[in-house]
């Protein structure tokens, strides 16, 4: 049955509540014409309700042209996508081009049970159709019959990579669980992460913006009438403003008591409620994004599909994958635990898309270390039991020293600087200086790793965040060796590769202090591997090359 | 860090630091000597180019040195590039584009209009046998 519907079908439109959803956004983007009309209807002035009218109207009659003209259909492999009206759009996809096929719902979708879908191809920074938004059924035939052609024949234009994985496809229809994370997993890695304080740190930045900078420090005392002024003027509630009364109070009361041993202990038990109250912020963000996680193969792809209000689904064909970034914060490593993010071709570095974002950069948001091997053998099979097979190269002879001078050399600034101030303080600070950080530079000349295998690159480096990228020759766009003038002073240099990976890992592979000579020979051998494989002229090839 | 501490040392003094200020314009017009006749050619002398049947590779620079390597099917196509000062010259750039993210672009500079012109037309002569991306072929439209 999927065969037939692949080669041809009649046009699909997007589901009817599609006008609702399309109507709602686009007066979420004229958000102040319409507080205008709003508050223009609540005074009974006819302005307000003029404007009010008049956008309305162009909102509805957009939403309405757009589910009017929007139009979607498969034939002969391809995806193709009518839409507009003065600005008409034909768009042809290929579906062999086609990366990932996302699905985002939040709570009135799933009421409604409809989704947004995007469809995504390597070329871009947008997704080349937005559907806004179908019923969940069309969305599970539009994946079926793209996995179908996927794993057919008729994929002609497939990358040399994808045959590597094994040809299971056309068996392997029904999708096989890989991963299911429990909620206590979920709340945990929450518990463990720093969501909260990149929140709350973003919630202070603002607030500080807001008013904190002058009324707040500029006034003598926190009495009532200032309290009155900051709720008239500030744009915060009342409850807020208690807090920072409260807060208020606790410092001054800190500040005439600095060395009572109950301050210090005020001190310690707010810090720990901040702590604690910020860890459940995170544990709160990762519950919402990543309750119910389920990580799913579907013949030569994963899908993943995730979320308590707002869920999102994600499907990856694993012959895209340009790399893949085990990473582990330090506490996370701690607790025995690691997320995995991957790289495709296409899409934006930080891309804020809910389903882009879960596919790759929250591909598996946390996952027993243990698990990891299996995981990987998943994604692809030349990593089976990577970690007993893996050779890590060895480091150049002067990597410790080499980062401790650098140490050295701020060390030596900063505490002469203090000199000039307190020789006591200088020597002190510059003394405790270099113990940290000849035990800093142990640990990070013992955390950078790298291994060369006969399918690709793997690269470790961090010493609070690790992070382990793996890659593959048949994905790698061009090698490098640098030097910069400390490197030839220590007979080192650095190699990097580059691939169309985007970036959600944001770890890049460039090996730093690698021994000049080992490095020459390491980029020999990659450039070997990176060649097409042609018997004979290999050898006399890379002789050249070298 | 010499230098701070020499400041601190001289700083009462106001004629040292009119000594200062023409050590440090001896030094800027040195430099500028050097860059004006030796760096030159120094630089000439570290940069080169080869063209291998799979692949192109470009070598430059003398403090900070860069070796790449580029294999033939993954240049998605090429640019010659010329400045006003280059063509005084007759000679332009070679812009190599990549799909990769953090050097898309890899630019072989100063080379005779002719070299750069035929260098183009032999990278852009994919292999046969090679069947090109979807990925790569998307970027290039």
């Amino acid at each position: 049955m999927i065969a037939s519907t692949a080669n041809s079908q009649s046009s699909r439109r997007l589901h009817p509540v599609s006008l609702l959803f399309e109507f709602a956004s686009i007066l979420r983007a004229n958000v102040i014409p319409t507080i205008a009309a709003i508050v223009g209807t609540s005074r009974g002035g006819w302005v307000g309700i003029v404007v009010g009218a008049v956008v309305f109207g162009i909102s509805a009659a957009v939403a309405i042209i757009r589910y009017v003209t929007f139009r979607y259909r498969i034939s002969n492999g391809e995806l193709i996508v009518d839409s507009g009206l003065i600005n008409r759009v034909h768009r042809t996809v290929p579906l062999s081009r086609i990366q990932n096929i996302d699905l985002s719902q939040n709570l009135f979708h799933r009421i409604l049970g409809v989704g947004e879908v995007r469809v995504e191809t390597a070329s871009g920074k947008e997704p080349e159709a937005v559907m806004r938004v179908i019923a969940i059924k069309e969305y599970s035939q539009l994946r079926n019959e793209l996995l179908s052609f996927r794993n057919s024949g008729l994929d002609e234009l497939r990358e040399e990579n994808v045959e590597q994985m094994p040809v299971s496809g056309s068996q392997t229809k029904a999708p096989e669980l890989i991963l299911a994370l429990p909620t206590r997993l979920v709340l945990l890695a929450g518990f463990l992460s720093n969501r909260g304080e990149v929140i709350a740190g973003l919630a202070i930045g603002f607030l500080w913006q807001q008013r904190f900078s002058d009324k707040w420090f500029a006034s003598e005392g926190w009495d009532k009438e200032s309290v009155r002024e900051s709720i008239r003027e500030g744009a915060q509630g009342s409850a807020s403003s208690q807090a920072i009364r409260w807060v208020r109070g606790l410092v001054e009361y800190l500040g005439t008591h600095t060395s009572s041993p109950s301050a210090i202990l005020l001190v310690l038990i707010g810090l720990l409620i901040v702590f604690a109250v910020l860890r459940t912020f995170s544990a709160t963000w990762y519950l919402l994004k990543f309750y119910g996680y389920r990580l799913e193969r579907i013949g030569d792809s994963v899908h993943v599909r995730c979320g308590l209000l707002t869920k999102v689904s994600a499907t990856i064909p694993l012959g895209r994958i340009q790399l893949i970034s085990i990473q582990q914060k330090w506490l996370i490593r701690k607790f025995g635990l690691s997320s995995i993010r991957i790289e495709t071709a296409g899409g934006e570095k930080e891309s804020d898309d809910a389903a882009s974002s879960i596919g790759r950069k929250w591909f598996v948001p946390i996952v027993d270390h243990s698990d990891v091997p299996r995981l990987l053998a998943i994604l692809d099979p030349r990593l089976d039991r990577l970690d007993e097979r893996i050779e890590w190269q060895p480091q150049a002879a002067g990597t410790k020293s080499r980062m401790f001078r650098s140490i050295l050399v701020i060390t030596t600034g900063v505490s002469l600087t203090l000199c000039y101030w307190s020789i006591v303080t200088g020597l002190l600070f510059g003394a405790a200086f270099v113990v940290l950080g000849w035990m800093y530079v142990g640990k990070k000349a013992k955390s950078l790793r790298y291994a060369r295998t006969e399918w690709g690159l793997v690269y470790r480096s961090g010493t609070w965040e690790r992070k382990t990228s793996i890659t593959f020759f048949d994905k790698l766009q061009s090698v490098a060796l640098n030097q910069s003038p400390f490197d030839q002073g220590w007979k080192m240099a650095t190699l990097k590769v580059d691939t169309a990976a985007s970036g959600p890992a944001d770890h890049r592979i460039e090996i730093k202090y690698l021994d000049v000579e080992r490095a020459n020979s390491e980029l020999r051998a990659i450039i070997q591997a990176v060649l097409p494989r042609m018997a004979g002229t290999q050898e006399k090839l890379v002789a050249e090359v070298a | 860090m010499g230098w701070l501490v020499f400041g601190l040392a001289i700083r009462q003094s106001f004629d040292a630091w009119q000594w200062l200020f023409l050590i440090l314009i001896g030094i800027v017009v040195a430099m500028l000597v050097w860059a004006a006749t030796f760096f030159p050619r120094r630089s000439f002398l570290a940069s080169s180019w080869r063209l291998h049947p799979h692949g192109f590779e470009i070598r430059r620079g003398i403090w900070w040195r860069h070796r790449i390597f580029i294999p033939r099917d993954r240049i998605q196509h090429t640019d010659v590039h010329q400045g006003p000062m280059q063509r005084a010259y007759g000679l332009a750039s070679l812009v190599l584009n990549t799909g990769g993210t953090h050097e898309p672009s890899i630019t072989l500079e100063g080379i005779e209009i002719p070299v750069a012109e035929s260098l183009r037309e032999q990278l852009s002569k994919r292999d046969s046998s090679q069947v090109p991306s979807a990925a790569q072929a998307d970027a290039v439209a």
